[in-house]
């Protein structure tokens, strides 16, 4: 029997090359010819015998495994071709933008944590309560809200009416505000909603009952053993809304002309530039596939029971 | 008192209520809407909410109201035709992935993570931008980034519900393993199936309106919501009130989903 950690190792190689053939897959799948978009995009109208050169240049007749390996030897080394839109190596276009959108899944995570924390364990404590009805009522309607009505709303009354933020772009921290903002506000109370489950369930066990019984502080209880218990599920929580960060960022980013990845992604898609939405899906899973993979590892050192095989 | 488990909690009914009148507001649209969502009125352009138009008008001057009321056809089929096939085929392929062993196993298996490990919206905007903007591949596009998900669910449901005496009494009989299925395993899957089928297919909506907004899914002149809020924003300083309709019947919709899903989860 391998260790876990091997065995998880040795999987999470398989899912990301897994990932790699998917990706290129559906880009290869991709109706139009590579050929005659690059030639397009270049102002011309181009000659028939022109595409077939560039057809054979790129390696377009070769088949398919073939192309697959190529591609791969060439990924593998850090070359994901070039921007069909701009020419420039899409490796240069994504890290040129990669910064802005750490920087705005960084704060909106920040935001996250402390108001799923603040909201989640409020409701628990005061279950069934006035404060818990209300968070409960404030859930449904701001999980339900479209981020980018969101962000709109946010624009037209304190960008536009109150002159407090910026209306978009990237800068100073003001300009930061409302996109983190606009991003975290469903996410907290999504992920506030799922930490009173889980506290609820946590409060309903035995060792939390006798340490009532025993006659310990409420709050004692609260910070010295719920909260602790909690922290195991919530890691991988916090995984899985790394990714929802992620998607989030196209829509929140496009609202506030945010020049992220999230833009990039979209202008790639929309402009029909495969290489660079090709090399952007497969970056944004391989980053998803690995912050998910800590939060299992993080999981197995903070719950040893996880480590057990069954 | 028995009577009263069985009946549906306020916040459940509420929720069931606002998703049937806007189910019934998209199939009765050419009788509520006081106008064609498409008639354009080029004298009264991004006019306020007036008696002849209830919510406004938008840059064309077609009427708001008729446009939300229409658009309620477009947004709810295409995002409960989404999610009804991403259930379907999570289901199929999460029920094959429980029961299958070996090689079978492990590659199902290894499909739904591969499908996980991709951010469901990504992977929707790069599928239905490569297929252009049209509503089919905007719902493929939904289906390939949801159907993992189910298939996660739905092959956990299978794994616990096998392990149950009553399915271990119907295999000890020589029951066919279809037949189990069909018969003993998908039926007492329905409460939780329906709880997440309501909370998922809110979320499909959102995803839907947002990729739309972006410019993907039904072109234009189509009423959607997420378009007509693209549009609004454009115009946002001279006609503020355009931003209000669209975004609050997306609203609208997803909280009665959630509503009717939290509430189903109690039950």
């Amino acid at each position: 029997m391998m260790p876990v950690v091997t065995r998880k190792l040795l999987y999470l190689t398989f899912v990301l090359w897994s990932i790699s053939l998917g990706t290129f897959a559906l880009f290869s799948l991709a109706p139009g010819d590579a050929a005659q978009i690059i030639l397009n995009n270049q102002n011309e109208t181009p000659a028939r015998n022109q595409i077939l050169a560039l057809r054979e240049e790129l390696g377009l007749d070769a088949p398919w495994n073939v192309q697959y390996f190529s591609w791969l030897k060439k990924i593998l080394k850090g070359d994901f071709g070039q921007s069909w839109q701009t020419g420039r190596p899409v490796v240069d276009e994504i890290f040129a933008r990669f910064p802005a959108t750490l920087e705005l899944a960084g704060t909106a995570f920040a935001m996250v944590l402390v108001l799923s924390v603040l909201s989640g364990t409020l409701s628990a404590v005061f279950r069934n309560r006035f404060v818990d009805r209300l968070i409960q009522a404030a859930t449904v309607v701001l999980t339900a809200m479209p981020t980018f009505w969101v962000g709109l709303l946010l624009i037209y009354l304190l960008s536009l009416q109150c002159r407090l933020f910026p209306i978009a772009g990237r800068g100073t921290l003001a300009h930061l505000v409302l996109p983190s903002a606009t991003l975290a506000l469903g996410l907290a109370f999504f992920q506030g909603n799922v930490l009173r489950a889980i506290l609820l369930r946590i409060m309903s066990m035995d060792h939390i009952r006798f340490a009532f019984a025993k006659g310990l502080g409420k709050k004692k209880i609260l910070v010295r053993h719920i909260l602790p218990a909690a922290l195991p599920p919530m890691v991988t929580m916090w995984g899985i809304c790394m990714g929802q960060l992620l998607g989030g960022a196209v829509i929140v980013e496009s609202v506030f002309a945010w020049p992220g990845i999230g833009r990039l992604t979209v202008e790639a898609v929309m402009g029909r530039d495969l290489p660079t939405a090709q090399a952007l899906v497969l970056l944004i899973s391989f980053l998803f596939v690995m912050v998910n993979t800590l939060a299992d590892f993080a999981q197995l050192r903070l719950d040893p029971q996880m480590g057990t095989p069954q | 008192m028995k009577i009263l488990m069985h009946l549906p909690g306020p916040g459940k009914a509420a929720g069931w209520l606002i998703f049937l009148v806007l189910v019934m507001t998209a199939v009765a649209a050419p009788l509520l809407a006081p106008r064609t969502p498409l008639e354009t009125d080029l004298d009264h352009r991004l006019e306020p909410p007036s008696l002849f138009f209830p919510l406004g008008t938008d840059q064309l001057g077609r009427c708001v109201l008729s446009r939300i009321i229409y658009g309620a056809r477009i947004s709810m089929s295409g995002a409960l035709t989404a999610s009804l096939l991403s259930l379907a085929l999570g289901g199929i392929i999460g029920v094959l992935a429980a029961l299958a062993r070996g090689v079978p196993k492990f590659f199902l298996t290894a499909v739904i993570d591969v499908g996980l490990a991709v951010p469901g919206l990504i992977l929707a905007l790069v599928i239905a931008g490569l297929l252009g903007g049209t509503m089919a591949s905007l719902i493929l596009g939904l289906v390939a980034a949801n159907w993992p998900w189910w298939a996660r669910l739905i092959r956990g449901l299978t794994l616990s519900a096998w392990q149950r005496e009553y399915v271990l009494a119907g295999q000890a009989a020589g029951i066919k393993k279809t037949r189990l299925v069909t018969h003993y395993i998908l039926p007492q899957m329905k409460a939780p199936v329906m709880a997440a089928a309501a909370l998922k297919t809110g979320r499909v909506i959102l995803a839907f309106s947002g990729l739309s907004y972006l410019g993907l899914g039904p072109a234009p002149p189509a009423p959607e919501w997420g378009r007509m809020l693209q549009e609004a924003g454009i115009y946002m300083t001279r006609a503020p009130w355009l931003i209000m309709a669209p975004g609050m019947a997306i609203t609208l919709a997803v909280a009665a989903l959630n509503l009717i899903g939290k509430g189903s989860k109690r039950s």
